[in-house]
């Protein structure tokens, strides 16, 4: 069996900055596995069209093992230590619970990129739900390809903007085909002829492989639960970019992947004592857990439309920057100046309503 | 063109085909018909996937009869088609006094009548071997012999047993036309194509009245019922079916674990207008959740995976419809199988085959050695479906099994491909693909279910 010092699972940009920040820090032994076909020249190993499906824990320091699947068959990788960096998938019409019929043209921009790629159109007439990057590139595909954005409606956002509108798909009618859609706009709910929807209000982590790894997931952000070091439920295990920020559009990836690419190597992340990181009024927030004594300011993504507050018990901590980004925030903290203080928890609320905690 | 059976089968769902496989079993000729492009596209897909015991059928019955006949069917069926049956038990929750006082009256009753073993439990040990249970419950009514099953794969499993036997399978074969003749029954199919068979079964499901029409035989009627359905990905941990104590109209919303994984809540019971209305509401997804939640107060949270709606055939008489046509001998009707298909299925094959072979005079054949013979996986292991891990390998399987794959549905139905959290958006395009390439087709004409269902419209100058 292939024995490694650190695994890296995805070479999106979390895992291409953790795979270079160990490489830099030193690590030898390392491994990338990636589900894509990449082409990349670097002084450690790319296996692409690989798919990591299984994560068996180590236990008392003996290796991880990770069951990789590709065209040549199944085999069995140890990892000393694994670095996860899957992304997330968009949320499917299914979990959002849209009611109605179930046709064809019901898509994520996964399906409608895949759709263009392979030179059919998702729809003519198309409803985009959500917002986002990857919702906003789509949108200019549809439209050099010919099809007709009828209509755009997005959760996020209270006003509108052009053809943008604040609001929600709240019914799917047609069949085997969509034929119309219900908005709720400014309250107000139409039927808007479409032959396609596409969804991108949410994403859902892509961390398949830790089922049943005992690996403890986090009921709101559905991946795994980490510090801002990335360092998951299983020592020696874990976890950086979108699958534990799974924001629509952030510029934490590289961050995120450098950071926790750092720790994985040795380099980082290796101080005292942590604390919980309390949502609470709000969808979500990750990390899940901080280590207060850290000199370097933490980064805290939080889910939801609310602006959020932090306290550290019940002192208020002032984000040295908080940036509103398509389903929630992104925020950098200092939690120095409370060094000394025996907090138990983080407390992340949503600002309007800061008796709630 | 023109085919010749002695059977012809109208309706490949769960019905239709396990008679095709009693039928073939003794040595008779059947066509099966079906106007999907795959078996068990109707009430067969979207139901709670348990087989019942019939411990609350109405006794004296056909429908308790014949639960009571598959009960020990299921055993051999499922041995023989190596269908996994997977007896979880069920477990009936009162949430309070008087459903209690119901379950240690008429429901154990009805249970005894119907020779069905049921053990009634109190409060503390209903909460403490099932301690997901609302704290609320009164006590329980513990079902073992009810057990799971995929549906999807105990319909194709007795079709392809029959395929596999000798049947003939036709998909995408609307019947439009019966014509009753002194010798045989003329089916016309939607293409043109004419079949011709001694006798003809009508398994059309919800569909069944119209088709008795086509023979001028107005004395069936059926409605739609619907019913709602939310799947999760999480069972939970529950591991047996939990059912609420019924009310003189309905059974109730239960919470079930699936024989494929995850699990269920449902059904709503709606009686609907229309036969294609399969659509989930906001109201009818609300109930399902609060039902189920009276029952096991967790899953008012669990995430969900997919929702969707199914049609049972509701008749006014309240029982199953099995008999022989006002207009001929030679078209027999099994119709109003209402919820409980999956259950009888076994048992109403062999009902159907027992008057169709006591009609003539067919040699009853030894069953073919190995029906349902084990399809090893070779291949590419890499994976296609990342959520539920499917390799290439096995989607390739499905396209070349006994009834091939075409479309996505049916590669979802065999693989589980397509069932996870992305719901197929993430592999649809490359599932397809490989449809596409075994059938020679282009990726447009690839459907996800029925026909008009492809994943994308080819581009046009607009």
């Amino acid at each position: 069996m292939v024995r490694v010092a650190l695994a890296i699972v995805g070479y999106g940009r979390a895992g291409l900055a953790a795979a270079q920040a160990a490489a830099v820090s030193g690590a030898r032994d390392l491994l990338v596995v990636e589900r894509r076909s990449v082409a990349t020249v670097t002084d450690y190993p790319v296996r692409d069209r690989v798919t990591a499906v299984g994560l068996l824990a180590g236990v008392s320091g003996r290796p991880h093992t990770l069951v990789l699947s590709s065209s040549t068959g199944v085999e069995r990788v140890q990892a000393d230590r694994v670095v996860i960096a899957t992304g997330a998938h968009e949320a499917p019409r299914e979990a959002l619970m849209i009611p109605g019929t179930r046709p064809a043209g019901v898509m994520t921009p996964a399906l409608a990129f895949d759709l263009l790629d392979a030179g059919l159109l998702p729809g003519s007439r198309v409803v985009l739900f959500g917002a986002g990057r990857r919702l906003e590139t789509l949108s200019d595909c549809l439209i050099q390809s010919g099809a007709r954005v009828v209509a755009w409606v997005d959760p996020w956002r209270e006003t509108a903007d052009g053809d943008r509108l604040p609001g929600h798909v709240t019914e799917i009618a047609g069949w085997p085909r969509v034929e119309r859609i219900r908005l709720n706009t400014l309250d107000e709910e139409t039927w808007v002829d479409a032959d396609a929807l596409v969804c991108s209000t949410a994403l859902l982590p892509a961390v398949h492989l830790a089922k049943g790894s005992g690996m403890q997931i986090d009921p709101g952000t559905r991946g795994p639960v980490v510090d801002q070091w990335g360092r998951t439920s299983i020592p020696g295990v874990y976890a950086a970019g979108t699958c534990i920020a799974p924001l629509l559009d952030h510029d934490l990836s590289a961050f995120l992947g450098t950071t926790v690419g750092m720790a994985a190597a040795g380099q980082a992340g290796n101080t005292g004592r942590s604390v919980q990181v309390r949502a609470e009024g709000v969808s979500w927030v990750a990390p899940q857990r901080v280590d207060p004594d850290s000199e370097e300011p933490t980064w805290i993504c939080v889910g939801g439309a609310a602006p959020p507050a932090f306290f550290l018990g019940n002192e208020p901590v002032e984000p040295l920057e908080l940036d509103r980004v398509a389903g929630g925030w992104v925020a950098r903290l200092s939690l120095s100046h409370a060094r000394d203080n025996q907090v138990s928890a983080l407390h992340v609320t949503a600002a309007e309503v800061p008796d709630a905690r | 063109m023109r085919r010749t059976a002695e059977v012809a089968i109208i309706g490949g769902g769960i019905v239709g085909c396990a008679i095709a496989y009693s039928l073939t079993r003794r040595g008779v000729r059947c066509v099966l018909l079906e106007r999907n492009l795959d078996v068990g596209e109707g009430t067969s897909k979207a139901n709670s996937g348990i087989v019942h015991t019939g411990f609350d059928a109405k006794p004296e019955t056909l429908e308790a009869r014949l639960l009571a006949d598959a009960r020990s069917l299921w055993q051999v069926v499922a041995e023989e088609l190596r269908v996994p049956l997977i007896p979880s038990g069920a477990v009936m929750v009162a949430r309070d006094e008087a459903e209690f006082e119901r379950i240690r009256g008429p429901i154990t009753a009805t249970a005894a009548a119907n020779e069905v073993a049921v053990e009634v439990v109190d409060r503390a040990t209903l909460l403490e071997s099932w301690p997901f249970v609302t704290p609320h419950a009164a006590g329980g009514l513990v079902v073992p012999g009810e057990s799971l099953v995929d549906p999807f794969w105990a319909t194709r499993a007795y079709a392809e047993a029959a395929v596999l036997g000798g049947a003939e399978l036709i998909l995408g074969a609307t019947v439009v036309g019966i014509e009753i003749r002194p010798h045989d029954v003329r089916l016309a199919l939607c293409q043109g194509d004419i079949v011709s068979a001694d006798i003809v079964i009508n398994a059309a499901g919800l569909w069944a009245d119209e088709v008795a029409r086509l023979a001028g035989d107005d004395s069936l009627s059926l409605t739609p019922r619907k019913g709602q359905f939310i799947l999760a990905e999480d069972d939970l941990g529950i591991g047996s079916i939990m059912l609420p104590v019924p009310t003189p109209t309905s059974k109730g919303i239960l919470v079930s674990p699936l024989a494929i994984g995850g699990l269920l809540m449902g059904p709503t019971a709606e009686d609907v207008s229309r036969k294609d209305d399969l659509a989930t509401t906001a109201d009818g997804l609300a109930a399902v959740r609060r039902g189920a939640a009276s029952l096991v107060p967790a899953v008012a949270t669990v995430a969900s995976v997919r929702q969707f709606a199914g049609l049972r055939a509701v008749n006014p008489a309240g029982d199953y419809i099995i008999r022989r046509s006002t207009v001929s001998d030679r078209l027999i009707h099994v119709a109003g199988i209402r919820s409980t298909g999956v259950s009888a299925s076994p048992a109403i094959g062999e009902y159907v085959a027992d008057l169709v072979t006591a009609h003539g005079d067919q040699t009853v054949r030894e069953p073919e050695p190995d029906a349902a013979p084990e399809f090893e996986v070779t291949g590419s292991a890499e994976v296609v479906c990342l959520c539920r891990g499917v390799t290439v390998a096995e989607v390739e399987r499905a396209l070349r099994g006994p009834i091939p794959a075409r479309t996505l549905d049916a590669v979802k139905r065999r693989t589980g491909a397509m069932l996870g959290e992305c719901q197929g958006n993430e592999c649809a395009v490359a599932i397809a693909r490989l449809i596409a390439e075994s059938q020679s087709v282009p990726l447009k004409a690839v459907e996800r279910g029925p026909i008009g269902s492809s994943l994308g419209v080819p581009r046009e100058v607009r």
